[in-house]
């Protein structure tokens, strides 16, 4: 009963700064319901074919909370028979949602799904409202888990990664996106959203910089550490919306796919070095596959911070030219349970653009976790 | 008293136009704001807007909230928002035809018997009338404020005879309730009260040292601090204000006043030192260089101007010490034969020789004119209680000695004995006159209350007051109000006294900067050197007891907070049925500074207030949070709004903007309390996160810690509070506790931080430099 799971569509909103950006005051639930209406209008595809809506989300609580997946379906004005779920893999969120929705094509539990993710880190800040970890957990346990920005630094230090090394990789992100904003290839992906009177329609934590801008920033995490706020992904908001469907479906309704999904992998590592995760879930992942990073020919790799980017590149001996070609989440922002989806949509289309044939879009997860996706061009 | 005006507007925002603006809006009432519309620009509003933000960034607003209640405009577009203010404030340029051109459209657009007002300092009021409608003038006042608004509390109102029945005192009403000003009425001379002697001062004493010889540092260490005058003194004032202004405003004196005026044998506008000091740019602090400016290789060297050659050199400080008399003695530094004597002498002389001369035509009594030099100058004593701080007579004494003209009011004042008598209680008109000192309407006074009943208790650290409508009133009498063994007996005793002949009690106080200053450092720090963990152990629990007493008494307790507020003195805020505060109210928790956690309720009600707050976020953690944050950064507030957000003031808790009424305020509280049959609260239960809560608000601390934003011992404290504020091992979201288990935390808290070294270290530190030790 397998049946082949294609990526329709790709749309997000734009990405800015958690609380002082454009869509600090917009509500979780009107980001997701905001391109879930793009997604549909963009394809034509009626919201009563729609099986489910399956909705990243890393801190589903506060305003994010009550099955985020359902409220936007409804705010969305999907059907009420539409269903909707949350799915929460932090960081892999989103990603995790692309893989579901592929899960339930493959054994013929609908034709159509709604995956993607939200995250307004304005209005539920990173690890919630309220924090409470399993009691017996030691201090360093939670450290761990909870301040990744400490597993930046370990990782920076366990690989070699100088303070230049990553600054270097941090201005490859800052101009690779400067420079496709400026080029207008960011454009596209990207649903303009009216707040208060005003038109947002571009990515707002995109800015030119330097290696002496950066070489300026103070560490922001450990005293003494090599990991700044310009080699870190910012806090922001934003949600990305995918078309998933089956073969038959794109037929019936004359779409274009811009990618098939070809193999997916979750993997778990250490906590306290989770930014290593993409490592062992890119190389099951291509495994199932049956390719190698030869045959690969766009990776999308979250960039939580430029040590582990770094690092989990060197490992994988990804190229550096087939990494994030439009700039990564240290560039564009990273809206935990949103990200994902955008990595997905972005290597299929980058595909297309450079007629490469297999993607890989891959995600490291606090807790210790690593999540990775194949898609081929079709 | 609730708010005497609905709304109000101000033309003009500038600095003072957006700060008088931003005033009406720390006290809750609606401000529209209107300024010219920018030619070509495409936001019309845009200089009314930048009046706001310039407002936040300077700090004119309570709490950025208030900026909201503030509705920008422009002249051309939106003068109807105007139809139903009650006031309108001119604040536009200092040009008569301008200003009238605006009146006229005014007239067209305001509502009947609303209030017009300029806040002119250089026109007189019958010249801004001319040609305007009786229907105007009926109604045109001057409101002159000081600048910053919000905190300069001087606000001189001129009327005229033209003026309906009751405009100017209800313009003086509103000034005192709504914007928490203290009213000076003035006639309508040139300089009004305050700039008029303060003008003349600053011209008389830079010129005078200039005469005499003296270094602007010279000069600055005798007419400042001796005479009890900010220690910027004359030329660092110049600094402040501007040296820019002394074409405009100085040049304006000397043309409005006549000829025989005392300021014009000082004219500062033809001086070659302010003439080169303008010439070379040099406006002090607005443009980094004035008579002193920083020095551009080392941050911490001022450098002078010298004045002979205008060129810059290393300020030479001068110590107090150096002076004849310490520096305190005023009679004595003007007794000497030194320059510094002469200069201090000259000074007085003039200032209290010009003073005596113009009161007549200004003023109607001399405590307006004190009290206009003390609010609009900061001086600590105006120029006539300053003369009866030396001896009226002995000046007159040394004036006829010398050969110099005595004005009769000085005169006479020197016959009297001073200008003042009785503690104050008598004080002299400008004809020569005595009169008995008057209260305004509604304002409660402690010092009233003392001449005329005896205390209801008393000891040596607090005494309780009768303030009438059967409300007592409890009065702390240490130093900056520190709270001690002895205040903690007297409240017991009012606990106990209060059911049986009163129905209410007032914590409140006329200090002139503190509530509370909180517990004696020094005591805590004896019984630490000591090792007397017991008798600590005691003091802290003493403390609990009687302001569990306070919050559980079968009859209402208000506190009527101002100044500061802190540590003890906060947590005694906390334990009370309602807070009436001063709107400038500086509270908090800041014990982390020292190394401790509040050990008197305040982790324990700060708590239990969050968790009752609309405002609170939920959750188990949400509530410690909040209170964590606000502890562990010893955040005090810097006005009553912001005490708000630190959950210390309640939602329903009342602000008053003027600190004169804030005891009658308390009062009226617990009469309403009392009246609405009060019943004393029910046992407090709080919801603790217990281990899970102590690792999630430690994981934040540590967070802190690795990136090096706190220190060591800032983490030992942080785990101790960490502890109370989530109740410890046992402790379990899902079964609400006694408040009893966290005010028991508390204290073993305490005394645990107080037996550290680092502890002691930072106690020590802040007693003998008054800064925090961040070891």
């Amino acid at each position: 009963m397998t049946r082949e799971a294609y990526i329709a569509a790709y749309v997000r909103t734009p990405f800015t700064f958690a609380r002082k950006g454009a869509l600090a005051s917009v509500r979780p639930h009107e980001l997701g319901a905001h391109v879930i209406k793009s997604l549909l209008q963009r394809t034509g595809v009626p919201g009563n074919e729609i099986e489910d809506v399956i909705w990243g989300c890393a801190f589903p609580e506060g305003e994010q909370g009550i099955n985020l997946g359902r409220v936007v379906g409804l705010e969305a004005g999907l059907p009420e028979a539409v269903g909707g779920v949350t799915v929460n893999r932090w960081c892999g969120s989103a990603i995790q949602a692309a893989q579901m929705a592929a899960g339930m094509l493959a054994m013929n539990a609908g034709d159509a799904f709604i995956a993607g993710g939200t995250e307004s880190m304005s209005r539920v800040p990173m690890m919630g409202f309220n924090l409470l970890p399993p009691p017996t957990w030691t201090s360093e346990q939670v450290d761990d888990f909870c301040n990744v920005g400490l597993t930046a630094e370990r990782v920076a230090r366990l690989h070699g990664l100088s303070r230049e090394d990553q600054d270097r990789f941090g201005l490859a992100s800052h101009m690779k996106a400067y420079a496709a904003q400026q080029d207008g290839r960011l454009g596209a992906e990207i649903a303009p959203i009216t707040v208060n009177g005003l038109v947002v329609d571009k990515d707002g934590c995109v800015r030119e910089t330097s290696m002496e801008k950066l070489a300026s920033l103070k560490p922001c995490f450990l005293e003494g550490g090599s990991v700044t706020a310009g080699t870190s992904s910012p806090m922001t908001d934003g949600s990305t919306a995918l078309l998933i469907c089956s073969g038959e479906f794109l037929k019936r309704h004359n779409l274009t796919p811009l990618s098939r999904i070809v193999s997916f992998a979750v993997s778990g590592c250490a906590p306290g070095i989770m930014g290593m995760g993409p490592v062992e879930s890119t190389r099951k992942a291509l495994k199932r596959a049956g390719l190698t990073m030869k045959d690969v020919s766009v990776v999308e790799m979250n960039e939580a911070f430029a040590s582990q980017a770094e690092a989990c590149r060197r490992e994988l001996e990804i190229p550096e030219e087939i990494l994030n070609i439009d700039g990564g989440a240290i560039a564009l922002g990273h809206p935990l349970g949103s990200t994902g989806a955008r990595l997905l949509g972005k290597a299929s289309m980058i595909l297309k653009r450079t007629g490469g044939r297999y993607g890989v879009a891959t995600q490291c997860i606090g807790g210790g976790m690593g999540t990775a996706m194949v898609v081929e061009a079709v | 008293m609730s708010r005497t005006i609905s709304k109000a507007a101000v033309i003009g925002a500038g600095s003072m136009g957006s700060g008088i603006a931003a005033q009406f809006a720390n006290g809750g009432i609606p401000v529209v704001l209107l300024d010219m519309a920018p030619a070509g620009a495409a936001d019309r509003k845009a200089f009314a807007k930048g009046g706001i933000e310039r407002q936040l960034k300077s700090g004119g607003f309570m709490h950025p909230e208030a900026a909201n209640l503030v509705t920008p405009g422009n002249i051309d577009d939106d003068l109807d928002l105007l139809a139903d203010a009650d006031i309108i404030v001119e604040a536009i340029i200092e040009d008569l035809d301008a200003k009238r051109a605006l009146f006229t459209k005014l007239e067209k657009v305001r509502k009947a018997g609303s209030i017009v007002s300029s806040n002119t300092s250089t026109l007189a009021r019958a010249s801004m009338c001319e040609g305007l409608p009786e229907s105007f003038r009926r109604d045109f006042v001057i409101t002159h404020f000081f600048n910053p608004v919000r905190h300069m509390r001087l606000l001189e109102v001129v009327s005229g005879p033209d003026n309906g029945p009751g405009v100017a005192a209800r313009a003086a009403l509103s000034g005192e309730v709504d914007l928490g000003k203290t009213v000076i009425a003035c006639r309508d001379t040139p300089g009004f009260i305050a700039n008029r002697l303060g003008c003349y001062w600053m011209a008389m004493a830079t010129r005078e040292a200039f005469a005499h010889g003296l270094t602007a540092e010279e000069a600055d260490a005798v007419a400042g601090a001796p005479f009890g005058v900010p220690k910027t003194g004359v030329f660092g004032l110049f600094d402040l204000v501007g040296i820019d202004l002394v074409p405009l405003v100085w040049a304006g004196l000397l043309k409005t006043l006549p000829a025989d005026d005392g300021i014009q044998v000082y004219n500062l506008p033809d001086n070659a030192v302010f003439k080169g000091m303008l010439a070379a740019g040099r406006f002090g602090r607005k443009s980094k260089a004035g008579f002193y400016r920083q020095s551009a290789a080392d941050k911490k060297q001022r450098e002078v101007v010298d004045f002979s050659t205008l060129e810059y050199r290393a300020e030479q400080p001068v110590a107090a010490a150096a002076l004849p008399g310490g520096g305190k003695d005023l009679k004595q530094l003007c007794s000497g034969d030194d320059k510094f004597s002469r200069y201090a002498w000259t000074v007085l002389k003039r200032v209290v020789v010009y003073a005596s001369r113009v009161a007549p035509e200004i003023a109607d009594d001399v405590a307006a004119i004190d009290a206009a030099l003390e609010l609009g100058y900061a001086w600590g004593k105006g120029p006539f209680a300053l003369a009866d701080r030396v001896g009226a007579a002995w000046i007159v004494e040394r004036l006829k000695t010398e050969g110099e003209f005595v004005p009769p009011l000085l005169a006479r004042a020197a016959d009297a004995g001073g200008f003042y008598a009785d503690g104050g209680k008598t004080l002299t008109r400008t004809d020569g006159s005595r009169v008995a000192r008057a209260r305004a309407a509604g304002v409660v006074c402690l010092a009233d209350i003392k001449e005329k009943t005896a205390p209801v208790l008393n000891n040596d650290s607090a005494t309780l007051w009768d303030m009438g409508d059967g409300i007592v009133c409890l009065e702390l009498k240490t130093k900056m109000n520190i709270l001690d063994n002895g205040v903690f007996d007297l409240i017991e005793l009012a606990v106990d006294r209060v059911p049986k002949d009163f129905r209410g009690l007032v914590i409140g106080n006329e200090h002139v900067r503190a509530f509370s200053a909180g517990a004696s450092l020094e005591v805590l720090l004896g019984r630490i050197k000591q090792g007397d963990f017991i008798a600590l152990r005691d003091f802290v629990l003493y403390g609990q007891k009687v302001y569990k007493a306070l919050k559980y008494a079968p009859f209402p307790v208000v506190g009527a907070a101002f100044g500061i507020a802190l540590g003890g003195g906060c947590e005694a805020l906390l334990h009370c049925d309602a807070i009436v505060a001063h709107a400038e109210l500086t509270a908090g928790l800041p014990e982390a500074n020292v190394g401790l956690i509040p050990g008197w309720g305040g982790c324990t009600q700060l708590l239990a207030r969050a968790e009752r707050s609309a405002r609170g976020i939920k959750g188990p953690l949400g509530v410690a949070n909040r209170v964590f944050e606000v502890i562990a950064s010893a955040t005090v507030s810097g006005s009553a709004a912001q005490a708000r957000d630190s959950g210390i003031l309640r939602d329903s808790d009342p602000i008053v903007m003027s600190r004169d009424r804030l005891l009658s305020e308390a009062r009226g509280e617990a009469v309403r309390l009392a009246e609405a049959g009060y019943r004393a609260p029910e046992p407090t239960l709080l919801t603790l996160s217990g281990p899970s809560g102590y690792l999630s608000l430690m994981n934040s601390a540590r967070t802190e810690r690795a990136a090096g934003r706190i220190t060591a011992t800032d983490m030992v404290v942080r785990e101790v509070l960490a502890t109370v504020l989530t109740g410890g091992k046992g402790a379990d979201p899902v079964a609400p506790v006694s408040e009893d288990v966290v005010y028991a935390l508390e204290v073993d808290g305490l005394v645990e931080l107080a037996r550290t070294e680092a502890t002691k270290a930072r106690i020590e530190h802040l007693l003998a430099t008054g800064k925090p030790l961040r070891n």
